[in-house]
């Protein structure tokens, strides 16, 4: 066999193996990988909560059991959470969960089927969507993934979340009374973030961002694009909190003393400190 | 019996002739990929679909009947018009529709055809133009590129810079594999007067 044979060979088996990296890459969405956004208190809340089951139970619970715990576990701290984000942007429920507050990726995955689950159910409640349109079809998702998880121990194989919540989304647009907002699976969470520590000095009593493009559409529709109600966007977080952020923001603090700063944030250079320090007299990048 | 003569005489001849095609043609794809990252962003591994096409198009090329120098001419020109009109293209086309992040160096690929809120802003005076937008407002949307341009028309971007990406590396492995591929037919002058020198067979 000659070299040039050789050569073929290797270029056939490159190809394969292209195709075989480019299947899931085709249409995927760039970005969604690099968040990891770790709100590490739902995590840790969830811990708990699951532990404090376990101990109340003298048997070890079977798989569908601990799923359910720690499903009811994440779902409780979810709605905190997500009661305590504006929720004005999201005037519909939306089945994938854009980085905030996420799961690291590192979880088993157990628990992060557990808390895509509770996510889906925390914003599906929270746009109250009666339980009877979509209890059946996640209780029956979750059934088989499960079944799936008993066959298969290797933790790496991982259901494919983003289909199922398109499918539901589908389902239930279709089924949906005319009263009830469109349900969406949007996964584009912005492409290229990085994760930033975003902090602010006095603690404030409240602080919002908002994407610097949902400020420039709402001076466009002639909104004020400080009025949290009607401008579409604002969050509002906690600080300090990690964020995977890039590009302009637009931000509003209010101190306890009453004053208001507002201005923007610029995260556009990665020789940047990954600290991002809020304060009654600017933003300090440290 | 099977014949495998034709077989293994076309698959040594293709052996030795088709590496000083093939090797040129693969390395240029691979160091504009590898060192100067100028593959299109869309598919993730468009190179190596490039090269499995670039082996494709060697097959084709070994095959290509040219009859003599004067229509291999023709076809080397056109082939290299064609490769200089997507070298071309390719460029252009990257150099209005592709941006690098600023944080990681993703690369997102812009659009033509602007959003409703995108033109809104025109209207009043906010942007001034569309679809060609400053990478300012790129930055204002965390570069999620469906903000400002629609669905469609950052898929046809994707689609075209990955047709002309690849419809240049396969037009040169064309270009090299039917000119050696000619070569290689062509009867060897020494071994036509050594045939002049031999003495009349019986």
């Amino acid at each position: 066999m000659g070299t040039a044979s050789m050569v073929w060979m290797a270029g056939i088996a490159a190809a394969v193996f292209a195709f075989s990296q480019a299947a899931p890459s085709i249409g995927a969405q760039p970005g969604s990988e690099t968040s990891q956004n770790s709100l590490s208190t739902v995590q840790d809340m969830g811990h708990l909560a699951m532990e404090e089951a376990g101990s109340r139970s003298p048997d070890e619970p079977t798989a569908s059991q601990l799923f359910d715990i720690q499903k009811a576990a994440f779902f409780a701290v979810l709605q905190a959470e997500l009661l305590n984000v504006d929720r004005q942007y999201l005037a519909s429920p939306n089945l994938i969960n854009c980085g905030f507050p996420q799961m690291e990726d590192d979880a088993p995955r157990s628990e992060r089927f557990a808390f895509d689950m509770a996510y889906i159910e925390s914003e599906l409640r929270l746009h109250r969507y009666p339980a009877s349109l979509w209890k059946p079809a996640i209780r029956n998702h979750e059934q088989s993934i499960l079944q799936a998880f008993e066959k298969n121990h290797d933790d790496r194989v991982f259901p494919e979340h983003e289909e199922f919540a398109r499918e539901l989304s589908r389902l239930l647009n279709r089924q949906r009374p005319k009263s009830l907002p469109k349900v969406e699976a949007v996964g584009e969470c912005g492409a290229g973030e990085d994760i930033y520590i975003l902090k602010s000095q006095p603690t404030p009593i409240s602080l919002r961002i908002n994407s610097r493009w949902a400020t420039l559409v709402c001076i466009g529709q002639g909104i004020t694009p400080y009025d949290t109600e009607k401008c579409r966007g604002w969050r509002a977080y906690r600080t300090p909190t990690k964020l995977p952020m890039v590009g302009l923001y637009t931000f509003q603090a209010t101190w306890p003393d009453g004053r208001i700063t507002r201005g923007e944030l610029d995260v556009s250079d990665a020789e940047l400190a990954k600290e991002i320090n809020i304060t009654p007299e600017g933003v300090v990048y440290e | 019996m099977v014949n495998l003569g034709s077989f293994d005489r076309f698959a040594k001849a293709f052996d030795k002739h088709t590496l000083f095609a093939l090797i040129p043609a693969l390395a240029i794809t691979f160091v504009l990929d590898l060192v100067f990252s100028l593959q299109p962003p869309w598919p993730k591994s468009s190179t190596y679909i490039t090269a499995f096409l670039e082996l494709a198009a060697m097959f084709l090329a070994y095959f290509a009947p040219v009859k003599n120098k004067v229509s291999l001419w023709r076809i080397q020109i056109a082939l290299f018009l064609s490769i200089f009109a997507c070298f071309i293209g390719y460029f252009v086309l990257y150099s209005f529709f592709v941006f690098d992040t600023p944080l990681n160096g993703e690369r997102v690929v812009a659009g033509f055809q602007c959003t409703r809120e995108a033109l809104a802003l025109v209207r009043s005076d906010l942007i001034e133009s569309c679809p060609f937008l400053k990478e300012e407002f790129l930055a204002s949307a965390q570069y999620e590129t469906e903000a400002l341009w629609t669905r469609s028309s950052i898929v046809a971007v994707e689609i075209a810079l990955f047709f002309c990406w690849s419809t240049l590396f396969i037009l040169t492995t064309f270009l090299f594999g039917i000119s050696i591929a000619f070569m290689a037919r062509q009867p060897e002058k020494r071994s036509r007067r050594a045939l002049d020198r031999a003495p009349p067979s019986g």
